[in-house]
């Protein structure tokens, strides 16, 4: 039998095998040692030398192409056998995935919208000086309305105003960013702010505000429920009511605070809001503070209060995220435990 | 503050129940809510001290709201009738520009008696401790109209007659005074202080003295009814760290007008419990306060509040808080407003417009979008940097840990720089524990900690911090990455979490340059940006820090389609043992020096150790195939190279 014509049938018959056992009786039959091929080898020692250099290397082709044909069926059948067995009921792999803090969370989802409503965002320094935190916000030296924002004062600095401290809030940017850019504008300023103070559950040393400051040749209170109500329908579902009320900040005039309550929906978020408005005995959650601009504000960022108006609100990020993620106590967003930052 | 609802109820008889007055205070005025028994708990911002911390004020901002009346106890208003000039007692103001008025009655007491029962519960309900009849009744009276009162023992105060003299004055450096609770104060110079010519009777406004304290055997007493300048009592208080309810009150700010109703009313009432009887009073008072007219247009008001309220609701609005209405000459405005004298928070016409705003209703303001001409918004760098940080990294699989912006040591290991204002922590003049006296220069000594603390929880971890580092030089948002394992290397992984951060910020000058045996500065463009190293010794445990400002700053968008090769590339694997220990940074370098023409990149595929592991060099031509010679020429050069420098056997 020519070599080309045994390379055909060895294929026919690879092809025709279901399993492994039948393959290895291919080989035998083909490749193994008693084979017509092994046997068409062993016998060219016997041939003319001139024939056998013509023979022997079609012989070792079609040994190897044999050969060749049978691996690659053998993995053919190998992998249909691995099919068999795969099991779709394991678990899944456990890739690291990472976790961002609640805090940056809820920061993203204050700025998603308050940038869906064309606010631009801005920070700004955490040391800041006595003029800016206070001064120039209305809260002069020596006036009680300080006790609202209990301080942490740096070494150094002696003159009064030049003073340096870590803001109490974010409001000294409603005068630095105004000293720079001209109106009309609206902006937020998220960031993190200090209070000297005990803390317990509801009291911390550092934590974050964001800021809000519109300013417009007529921007009033009504626009600035309009922007507060969208933004709270957005973060606490389109149910949320809201209350204003009266209250006092020596920049802002008037001055309000802002209350949140769910009725009606049955959303997890709405259900997280009553739980905690139950435990607090109030079926009115505080959120905010706000306020008009104060005119003496504009002047000390050298704007014409005759000119321009607008409002400005500050928001605390803890408080938010307590509130959205039934968290109990603000001291957890400062701890370092990852079995707790990896539940977001 | 504590109010008695009863004694709301006798300035307001008309008052409505408990629940609907606290609704409306809580909507139109001040925070309030209902306590138990007869007691209300009502909040009063530091403007409104002057008028409405009283029974008397909170019964005018319920008038104002409900359109109630207000019916005023006897004795309460201006002195009629009043023995005076007996020249029983002078007062001497030393300083007018710290005492605005001081008004004193003398009273001669008939009969002892103990407080009734009625007024030791009105004192309990808001919150005051009952002591005697005197004090109480003084108390009492401050109640009812926010005016604090003292009263001295007459005969207690030093001299006789014409020469009994009470002296306002500014304490001498380092004078001491025995408070009626037994403590001694020492004084600074300039805290104001009431006195007879032997000594100090009081702290001005702020604490009574033993001197001249009223006892079982006082026969005669003075009622102090005085106004002392605000930042005077407040900075005074502060220092001797002593908050009373007088001085909280004269802190913010009182009316001196308020003095007279007070004084005269609680003469009243010690005539009616304690049987005494007027024989001298005296008013210091030079400058008399007046009450402010401010101009009002209702214009500006439907600007502000966002919704018309028509001239005459207004108007009505602020009569019923005691204002009085009167025309106006100038066109700008619809009216005058004359404020009540003891209202000081109203200045300006914003303050009227938030008077008519609030009593109108906050809740009534329609919610309107602003009409506004578009400008782009934008979103500062800085913080578009740290977004894409947190998310690079989220995607990583690190987890956020936020940590306190306070530090126990004054100085921070962690830091590459050498400047030394850069190297100088700020320090808190207050600081609130003594292992948080300065702020932050670095944020690794937190991921350090974050490591040890989540490494009984995890096999593996992978943490990152993005916050504010201080130090004299300024403040700056840093970057912290920590990687812990069990078993495997951290370092490499770490570095390549780094490298991979500052590609993705299309930043491709990076260079890691060894500092010391543990760590290495990562450089973009030579300069430092930050710093990783190991910190267990066994490479299972690494940490880096890096300025995001610089990574900011270094970021650039500018990426470029490049062709793809047109040729295959070849590979060539060296395994080399080394005879001694080699860094592979001083290999990989080495085999840059060789310049091999179309060497394209150079990975390590196999690190056993220092002397064992495997380089995969790719040669890439761009302009022909290469040839498997030309390849092999250049590995070989490169071999060469690396024979210069080192001794090793090729596997």
């Amino acid at each position: 039998m020519n070599p080309e014509t045994l390379k055909q049938e060895a294929y026919i018959d690879i092809e025709a095998c279901n399993n492994l056992k039948e393959l290895e009786a291919v080989r035998i039959k083909y490749v193994g040692r008693k084979s017509e091929l092994a046997l068409m080898l062993r016998g060219m020692k016997d041939l003319p030398l001139e024939e056998r250099k013509i023979a022997a290397p079609e012989l070792q082709q079609a040994r190897r192409e044999i050969e060749e044909m049978m691996a690659s069926k053998e993995k053919e059948l190998a992998s249909s056998k691995e099919e068999a067995m795969v099991d779709l009921t394991r678990p899944g792999a456990r890739h690291a995935f990472g976790h961002l803090h609640p805090l940056t969370l809820m920061e993203k989802e204050v700025v998603d919208i308050f940038t869906s409503m064309n606010f631009s965002v801005i920070d700004g320094p955490e040391v800041e000086t006595e003029h800016y935190n206070f001064d120039v916000l209305n809260i002069p030296a020596n006036h009680p309305a300080r006790e609202m924002w209990d301080t942490f004062w740096l070494k150094g600095g002696k003159d009064s105003g030049s003073r340096k401290l870590l803001r109490t809030h974010t409001s000294p940017m409603q005068v630095r960013y105004m000293e720079t850019h001209t109106p009309p504008l609206q902006i937020i300023v998220p960031g993190r702010v200090f209070r000297y103070e005990a803390t317990d559950a509801s009291h911390e040393i550092n934590f974050y505000q964001v800021e809000g400051l519109m300013v417009g040749r007529d921007i009033g209170l009504a626009n600035f429920k309009y922007v507060i109500e969208e933004f709270l329908k957005k973060m606490f579902g389109p149910k949320t009511e809201f209350r204003f009320r009266p209250s006092y900040f020596p920049f802002t005039e008037p001055s309000l605070e802002v209350d949140v309550r769910l009725v009606g929906g049955k959303g997890k978020q709405s259900e997280s809001l009553r739980a905690i408005a139950e435990s607090r005995k109030s079926e009115w959650l505080e959120v905010m503070g706000a306020g008009m601009v104060n005119p003496k504000v504009f002047e000390a960022a050298g704007y014409n209060p005759e000119e321009w108006q607008g409002f400005a609100f500050g928001v605390g990020l803890e408080r938010l995220a307590m509130l959205k993620y039934k968290i109990p106590d603000i001291r957890l967003f400062y701890s370092d435990d990852l079995r707790i930052i990896n539940q977001f | 503050m504590k109010f008695s609802y009863s004694l709301l109820k006798e300035f307001a008889p008309q008052l409505p129940p408990k629940k609907r007055l606290v609704e409306e205070l809580n909507l139109k005025a001040f925070e309030a809510e209902v306590l138990e028994g007869d007691a209300l708990d009502i909040s009063l911002p530091a403007n409104r001290y002057a008028d409405a911390a009283s029974h008397w004020g909170i019964a005018k901002e319920a008038s104002a709201i409900f359109d109630i009346k207000i019916s005023l106890p006897a004795g309460f208003g201006r002195a009629v009738n009043v023995p005076s000039g007996n020249n029983l007692l002078l007062i001497k103001v030393e300083d007018p520009g710290l005492c605005s008025r001081y008004d004193a009655v003398l009273l001669s007491l008939e009969k002892k008696s103990a407080s009734p029962a009625w007024l030791k519960k009105r004192l309990e309900t808001c919150g005051l401790r009952p002591i005697s009849l005197i004090v109480d009744i003084m108390n009492y009276a401050m109640l009812e109209t926010g005016q604090p009162l003292h009263a001295f023992d007459y005969d207690k105060i030093a001299g006789e007659g014409k020469s009994k003299k009470i002296i306002v004055r500014r304490a001498k450096a380092g004078e001491r005074m025995e408070a009626l609770d037994g403590k001694t104060y020492q004084l600074s110079a300039g805290d104001l202080v009431i006195a007879d010519k032997d000594g100090i009777l009081a702290i001005a406004g702020i604490k009574g003295g033993r001197k001249a304290e009223i006892d079982s055997s006082t026969r005669k007493i003075v009622i102090e009814s005085a106004n002392f300048l605000a930042p005077s009592v407040y900075s005074t208080s502060r220092r001797l760290n002593l908050v009373t309810d007088a001085s909280a009150r004269f802190s913010r700010d009182l009316s001196p007008e308020l003095a007279e109703y007070c004084a005269n009313r609680a003469a009243y009432l010690v005539k009616e419990l304690a049987g005494g009887k007027v024989i001298d009073s005296l008013d210091y008072y030079p400058r008399a306060a007046k009450s402010e007219i401010i101009g009002f247009s209702a214009e500006k008001a439907a600007s502000v509040l966002g919704v018309s309220i028509r001239k005459n609701e207004a108007a009505a609005i602020l009569k019923k808080l005691g204002m009085a209405i009167l025309t106006s000459k100038n066109k700008r405005f619809d009216f005058l407003v004359q404020t009540p004298v003891l209202r000081r928070d109203l200045q300006t016409m914003e303050d009227l417009i938030e008077e008519v705003g609030r009593i109108y209703g906050y809740d009534n303001i329609p919610s309107r979008p602003p009409h506004v001409s578009l400008k782009p918004a934008e979103t500062d760098d800085i913080l578009v940097a740290k977004r894409r940080t947190r998310d690079f990294l989220r995607n990583l699989g690190f987890s956020e840990i936020y940590s306190y912006s306070f530090f126990g040591r004054s100085s921070s290991d962690w830091i590459w720089s050498s400047s030394p204002k850069e190297k100088t922590l700020l320090e808190i003049q207050n600081p609130i524990a003594s292992d948080k006296k300065y702020l932050r220069g670095e944020l690794t000594s937190y991921m350090l900690a974050a490591l040890q603390d989540n490494s009984r929880h995890f096999d593996e971890l992978r943490i990152f911090e993005v916050g504010k580092v201080f130090s004299a030089a300024g403040e700056r948002f840093h970057l912290t990455i920590g990687f812990g394992s069990k078993d495997k290397a951290a370092s490499p992984a770490l570095k390549g979490v780094v490298n991979q951060l500052l590609l993705s910020f299309g930043i491709t000058e990076i260079f890691f340059r060894p500092s010391g045996s543990e760590s290495t500065l990562i450089e973009i463009d030579h300069n430092v940006v930050g710093r990783i190293g190991v910190v267990d010794g066994r490479d299972r445990r690494a940490v880096a820090e890096l300025d995001l400002e610089e990574i900011k700053n270094a970021s650039s968008e500018e990426f470029e389609y490049r062709a793809l090769p047109k040729y295959p590339s070849i590979s060539r694997d060296l395994s080399l043992e080394f005879d001694s220990a080699v860094p592979v940074g001083d290999v990989l370098e080495e085999i840059n020096r060789a310049k091999a023409e179309h060497l394209w990149d150079v990975d390590v595929t196999d690190y056993y150790d220092q002397r064992r592991f495997t380089l995969r060099l790719v040669f890439q031509a761009w302009d022909k195939t290469l040839r498997d010679e030309e390849a092999e020429r250049e590995a070989a050069s490169i071999i060469n190279q690396l024979k210069r420098k080192f001794s090793f056997a090729i596997r």
